[in-house]
């Protein structure tokens, strides 16, 4: 389980602190939404998990993983978790890929860090991870760079390069969100399933509420640092207790939600 | 550094200034007696071979130095941004062609390029100005007609033309005015070349000619007098370092703030 | 493929232009040549006879293409102050210079890369503002000047070398070369500083890059974030910088010669320009320029071939 209690950031010259008193907890296999305006704290929570905050954020609070502390580890104990337990998938895949390296490279490269598999074994794996991010024919593209696949390819690369290293828990900040449309859905298809196959937890973070109905188990609301909000996806998509929540409801497209 | 810049090149900038009115003693007054006297509170830097106060001779060379390089970049800068101008408003084959050709003669180093000329037209101190000034141009022709194009597509000057504005006024009142902020910095760093180059090419004995101080000329005298005279070699030396690095902090720190 | 045959066809346009644009402005000057050399009391039939025996009475276009053809061929032409060939004049002196510039060259990669990295690297704000300072400094200091400080302080004080005491590579290949390490690093140190300015930059700009968000968050340290996956995108502008370096480091190689009284090309040069000997000024301004547009093209080459984006479209 990933358990998070009264987590607190803020960074320097900042006036109100960017997270505040957040608390919550994720099950391994559960995907957990994290839904909210931009600017409401929610990827500063996902990056503080992942440890990716500037060292000179002041972070309060903690963060249990699996029993162990995180607040506070030091920087070495950090890394060796970070791509090895807890994985994350960022917004933009086109700039998250480095360009001057092949695909397969990348892909492979936390059992680089992680393992001690040789080069063989790694491209093994980096395959087999591609080819479950339903890449088409893996062993073709992984050669190929970033500039010439698509932007769906592309998220489904850094989706591969997330899983290569079968962590326990996934952090997808806004993955969809520079994708088309048609693309999103098969995408949030992948990701229920290899939650579900590998026993995954995974935090989907996203500014729109159909895909967060559509994919997640709960969800937490987040309004200007702080959780307003928590329950199923249910209970906030049917009865939500809380005005802001319902504004943000409210603000679906109803026409295309009939549609769908 | 911008301040930094800017106080090192207004010393220097005082420095030449003052040699050009008031210097403590006659640099080209010959003293047997006073042969390769070393600094002292009577000659602050020294005598050279002739008797020659170093000091005297140092705050000349600056001042011719700077009077040159002002010359160079004024011819580079005046002729350059002329051309500049037309090419990147107007454009067509001419347009084309100076481009070309502007971008064979910077690939050339600029003393070589001064060298062919002064081998061509002689040495000489007028010589050495034009021709340094003449291989300025390009540089300020490419610069201002990048910033002349993208100024011509901008919606404003696309309007003015609409409303009947002749070109030579579009080019006057609005194109020029732009091209401020490209040309500071890059009158400061011409500068900066001209002044490598002047004292390269008196260095080589081919640009400014005695009885006229310069203080490549001087660097070059004084490399006979190396093991009995170091501080002629190093105040000449100096000099020319210190106008260079004022000059290139002054730019360094346009530049940045331009793009800030 | 197709736009490098078109860039080499560039390259062949330009060297021709070039070619053409020095031989006439060579040509074009009021000096006569068999005035020159005959001296001022020749008979006006000397000159004449002369004018012929060197062909200078014949049209221009005609001499153009007679002297660009035994060019191609390596037959550079003929001093008109020694009545010796270009080539052989310059046979040995190309060997000296060449030397001088590789070494220069090698001296630059080997300084700029690794302090590059470190400046790119250094977190300490006081720390980085130094070294950005004392980089500027060092940039400031022309090579010439910075040569004789190192004949002085490395010769005459700590008698490391003897500052004139040349060794010719035929005699002694190593003493040759241990003569000319101080040169090159007079060249060498101010035009490292230059690439350490940018690769600095250039690192600084890919810290702040997306991809790097990625390698932290897969647990890289951070000198493997540096070294395997900036190191290879920060290094693209200075590829160039460094190709194009060669040109540079060629003309101040004319400057240190005249300091370290290297035998090289660039002293030929000089004494011909002051001699107004001019075949052998045109041989080397065409030889010079051949290098410079040649390499200028290969920076260009390379940096393709380094980039994937270019290389592949």
């Amino acid at each position: 389980m990933l358990q998070v209690e009264h987590l607190s950031v803020r960074f320097p010259g900042g006036a109100a602190p960017a997270v505040e008193d957040v608390s919550f907890h994720l099950n391994r296999g559960e995907i957990l939404g994290l839904v909210g305006e931009s600017g409401s704290g929610k990827s500063v929570t996902a990056q503080c998990l992942a440890g990716l905050l500037l060292p000179d954020a002041e972070v309060t609070g903690s963060i249990h993983l699996e029993g162990q502390e995180l607040t506070g580890a030091s920087p070495a104990q950090l890394r060796a978790i970070r791509g090895k337990e807890v994985a994350m998938v960022f917004q933009e895949p086109m700039t998250s890929l480095n360009p001057v390296l092949p695909v397969e490279r990348q892909v492979e490269e936390a059992l680089r860090i992680h393992t001690r598999l040789n080069a063989r074994q790694r491209r093994d794996r980096a395959l087999a991870a591609m080819a479950e991010a339903e890449l088409p024919d893996p062993a073709a593209l992984g050669r190929r760079y970033p500039h010439q696949l698509s932007g769906g390819q592309l998220q489904r690369a850094m989706i591969a390069a997330a899983l290569v290293s079968e962590p326990k828990y996934l952090l997808c900040d806004e993955i969809t969100t520079a994708l088309d449309v048609t693309v999103q859905v098969q995408i949030l298809d992948l990701l229920a399933r290899i939650a579900r196959e590998r026993n995954m937890g995974v935090l989907f973070i996203s500014h729109d509420l159909r895909l967060v109905k559509k994919l997640c188990h709960r969800a937490l609301v987040m309004r200007g640092g702080r959780i307003v909000e928590t329950g199923t996806v249910e209970e906030l998509f049917h009865a939500p207790r809380e005005a802001y929540t319902r504004r943000l409801l409210d603000a679906i497209p109803t026409r295309e939600s009939k549609l769908r | 550094m911008l301040l930094f810049g800017g106080v090192v090149s207004l010393l220097t900038v005082s420095a030449a200034l003052l040699g050009a009115f008031w210097t403590p003693y006659n640099p080209t007054a010959v003293s047997a007696a006073e042969k390769f006297c070393p600094p002292s509170l009577v000659h602050l830097l020294g005598t050279d071979n002739f008797g020659r106060d170093v000091f005297s001779r140092v705050l000349q060379g600056m001042g011719a130095s700077l009077l040159i390089a002002a010359c160079v970049v004024a011819i580079g800068c005046l002729l350059g941004t002329a051309i500049g101008c037309l090419c990147g408003y107007f454009g067509g084959p001419a347009d084309f062609l100076l481009t070309r050709l502007c971008d064979v003669v910077t690939a050339f180093p600029s003393v070589l390029l001064a060298l062919v000329v002064v081998s061509l037209a002689g040495r000489g101190t007028v010589q050495i100005v034009l021709a340094l000034g003449v291989l300025f141009i390009p540089s300020f022709a490419r610069l201002v007609r990048g910033e002349a194009a993208r100024c011509r597509d901008a919606s404003y000057i696309q309007s003015a033309r609409l409303m009947g504005v002749s070109h030579g006024r579009i080019l006057l009142a609005h194109i020029l005015p732009n091209l401020r902020g490209v040309l500071v910095p890059a009158i400061v760093i011409g500068f900066n070349n001209a002044i490598l180059s002047e004292a390269s090419m008196s260095f080589l004995g081919l640009g400014v000619q005695p009885p006229f101080p310069s203080l490549g000329s001087m660097l070059s005298d004084s490399q006979t007098y190396l093991q009995r005279a170091p501080w002629y070699a190093f105040s000449a030396g100096a000099a020319i370092a210190l106008l260079i690095l004022g000059f290139s902090l002054l730019g360094e720190g346009l530049q940045r703030r331009r793009r800030a | 493929m197709k736009t490098l045959f078109s860039k080499f066809a560039a390259l062949i346009i330009t060297l021709f232009l070039v070619s053409a644009l020095a031989f006439f402005a060579f040509a074009l000057i009021p000096a006569d040549p068999a005035t020159t050399m005959l001296g001022s009391e020749a008979t006006p039939e000397a000159v004449a006879a002369l004018r012929s025996q060197l062909g200078l009475d014949r049209p221009l276009p005609v001499r153009y293409f007679e002297w660009l053809a035994g060019f191609l061929r390596g037959n550079l032409g003929e001093s008109y102050l020694y009545r010796m060939d270009v080539g052989q004049m310059l046979s040995g002196k190309i060997a000296v210079s060449a030397l001088l510039t590789t070494l220069s060259f090698l001296l630059t990669v080997a300084l700029s890369i690794p302090l590059g990295v470190l400046a790119g690297s250094v977190r300490n704000r006081y720390l980085d503002a130094a070294a950005v300072g004392l980089n500027q400094l060092v940039m400031s200091v022309p090579p010439f000047f910075l040569g004789i400080l190192a004949c002085y302080g490395l010769g005459i004080v700590l008698k490391w070398f003897t500052p004139g005491a040349y060794v010719s590579p035929e005699k002694d290949f190593w003493g040759c070369v241990r003569y000319l390490i101080f040169p090159a690093l007079s060249i060498a140190i101010p035009r490292s500083a230059m690439a350490v300015k940018l690769l600095r930059s250039s690192i600084r700009d890919q810290l702040g890059q997306d991809y790097i968000r990625t390698a932290r968050s897969r647990g890289a340290s951070e000198t493997s974030i540096l070294l395997r996956q900036v190191l290879r995108n920060a290094l693209l502008p200075v590829i160039t910088f460094l190709a194009v370096s060669l040109a540079e480091i060629m003309t101040m190689s004319i400057l240190i010669e005249q300091v370290f009284s290297i035998p090289g090309v660039g002293q030929l040069l000089l004494s011909s320009v002051s001699n107004r000997d001019y075949p052998v000024v045109l041989a080397i301004v065409m030889l010079l320029a051949a290098w410079i547009v040649t390499i200028h093209f290969l920076a260009d080459l390379l940096t393709r071939l380094a980039d994937p984006r270019v290389r592949l479209g």
